[in-house]
């Protein structure tokens, strides 16, 4: 069965990004598979000869039943469900991930991996799941990426074609413009001089620039592990001091995807008081509450630069409370 | 494709032959990131709530009886405007070139398409036809949608306006088939796919 499992889970169609969307958006998919036609089908379809129909979706959670039958020494047959899995995560959700990897016995794959998975925002997995795929021509991805995500902006790709080949800045441009992270443009702010300005928080924004375009389509997990080892946090706060020394602000701070504010961070590398914002939103509170911030802002990552510093502060208080208040969970919980 | 996702925003490389304005303490890399970010998004960006209606205007394959098994089956292609808001279709999920690779000439159908301005041979292989038609026939489901031949491939504006609006042409449509080229050859292989596809094995 694990060979066959493999085997039939290598098809290409498996692979190809237009075919990734279609999966994704198809309410019932049917895979139709060709079989040497002397063979006997057991299924119930009989006016397609040579053909075997199977719900995609009844396949995914039959892996899954199986899966959950299988015991230590059905492990080549795990593991090849674990290698299928790998390549269909999105459609076997993570409860079967989780399963999977319990039977197996290798929690520290599956849970250190997919859990992880599971919390970025839906633009960060779509991201991800477009670079297995095998498809190399940019204007696919990035169609693919919008409409699996339901981009309400997307790019006008003969034009932008023409202007640069790079598949990440088309990606990162996408991405602004949709409100995945700050959104960034380019404006005059008198006297002949432009800056670039978050419009939806109406401050100066200086992004992350050492991080790189992986790490924040990947959704920042390397800032977790920054304070202890890579410290990219840190490059990223030299960076900034050292060419924009008087406006960096100490209400810098970041989100990630579990919404724990990193006041550790800040209070160590801004040596400044806990900043009046992540005193009023307390998030340690909600680290396991779904609400308003999580998937808008999962990946956001920006330093608020100021020139007007206490308006920065406050506009940022005010977007934060206001998305606390959305939720029903947290009403009255953050002090306006 | 440049693979260039392990770039710092600061690496991209643009056009940096304009030095950079004075900005005083910005660094000049950076406002040229900001810059080119500013650029993309007021240029080439568009708003594509409209595009949502293009789901809605799809040509569509019908008519796919044929009662002559030596002459070719002629699929009819509609216009976009003939059957609006139309969701009883089977929408043809398919690899371009490995569908290839099933082409076959002991196919016994050949097909013509016919649309409203020209009568032509089909852009896809002649297995997805084949594999589609018969499918749809078995469910009597009357309209066909296949990319390649329902959008003009030819015209770059018309594949843009389908392309925006795939998920949706998919997610719509009441019969959704994935053509998988692997063929199953041995009994046991069929077997093991049959038991895997079965929620409740112990039924």
């Amino acid at each position: 069965m694990a060979r066959h499992l493999r085997s039939t889970s290598r098809d290409r169609w498996f692979s190809r990004t237009w075919t990734l969307q279609e999966k994704k958006s198809a309410q019932h998919m049917k895979l139709l598979i060709p079989h040497d036609p002397g063979l006997t089908s057991y299924w119930e379809i009989r006016d397609l000869p040579g053909e075997i129909v199977v719900s995609l979706t009844d396949l995914y959670k039959g892996i899954t039943r199986w899966s959950n039958l299988l015991g230590p020494e059905d492990h080549d047959i795990a593991a090849a469900i674990a290698e299928v899995a790998t390549t269909l995560t999105d459609m076997l959700g993570f409860q079967a991930v989780t399963i999977i990897s319990h039977n197996l016995g290798r929690d520290e794959i599956w849970h250190s991996a997919d859990q992880s998975f599971w919390r970025k925002p839906l633009w960060c997995r779509t991201f991800i799941e477009i670079e297995r795929c095998d498809n190399t021509i940019v204007s696919d991805r990035l169609s693919v990426l919008s409409n699996i995500c339901k981009f309400q902006r997307c790019l006008n790709l003969q034009e932008i074609l023409q202007r640069t080949n790079s598949y990440s800045l088309c990606v990162l441009a996408l991405l602004l413009n949709n409100g995945c992270i700050p959104t960034l443009r380019s404006v005059s702010i008198g006297e002949g001089q432009s800056s670039a300005h978050d419009l939806g928080n109406n401050v100066i924004v200086l992004p992350p620039t050492h991080l790189t375009i992986g790490q924040i389509l990947d959704g920042i997990e390397t800032i977790e592990e920054g304070q202890d080892s890579t410290c990219r946090q840190d490059q990223v706060i030299h960076y900034c001091r050292r060419y924009w020394p008087q406006s960096l602000s100490d209400g810098a701070y970041r989100w990630r995807s579990n919404l724990r504010f990193s006041t550790e961070f800040i209070k160590k590398h801004l040596a400044a008081e806990e900043p009046e914002v992540i005193q009023h939103a307390r998030p340690e509170e909600y680290q396991n509450v779904e609400h308003a911030l999580q998937d808008d802002d999962a990946a956001a990552i920006a330093f608020y630069v100021t020139y007007e510093r206490d308006n920065a502060i406050e506009r940022v208080r005010e977007v934060i409370i206001r998305k606390y208040s959305d939720s029903p969970d947290n009403q009255g919980v953050v002090e306006d | 494709m440049l693979r260039d996702v392990d770039l710092a925003l600061d690496d991209i490389s643009f056009n940096l032959d304009a030095p950079p304005p004075d900005r005083g303490p910005i660094p000049g890399g950076l406002f040229t990131v900001l810059l080119k970010l500013g650029d993309i998004q007021r240029e080439t960006f568009e708003i594509v709530e409209a595009q949502s209606q293009a789901s809605r205007r799809l040509r569509l394959i019908s008519s796919y009886t044929c009662n002559n098994p030596d002459s070719p089956t002629r699929l009819y292609i509609s216009g976009p405007n003939d059957h609006p808001g139309e969701r009883n279709y089977l929408a043809v999920s398919y690899c371009w070139e490995s569908s290839r690779s099933l082409e076959d000439n002991k196919l016994p159908q050949q097909f013509l398409m016919v649309t409203t301005e020209e009568t032509r041979k089909p852009r896809c292989p002649r297995s997805v036809l084949f594999r589609a038609v018969r499918y749809a026939q078995s469910k009597r489901i009357p309209y066909i949608w296949i990319d390649q031949e329902c959008i003009e491939q030819d015209d770059p504006a018309d594949k843009e306006y389908y392309i925006r609006c795939m998920h949706e042409i998919f997610s719509q449509s009441r019969h959704t088939i994935g053509l998988l080229t692997t063929l199953f050859t041995s009994q046991d292989w069929l077997a093991d796919v049959y038991l895997l596809s079965q929620v409740n094995p112990q039924s």
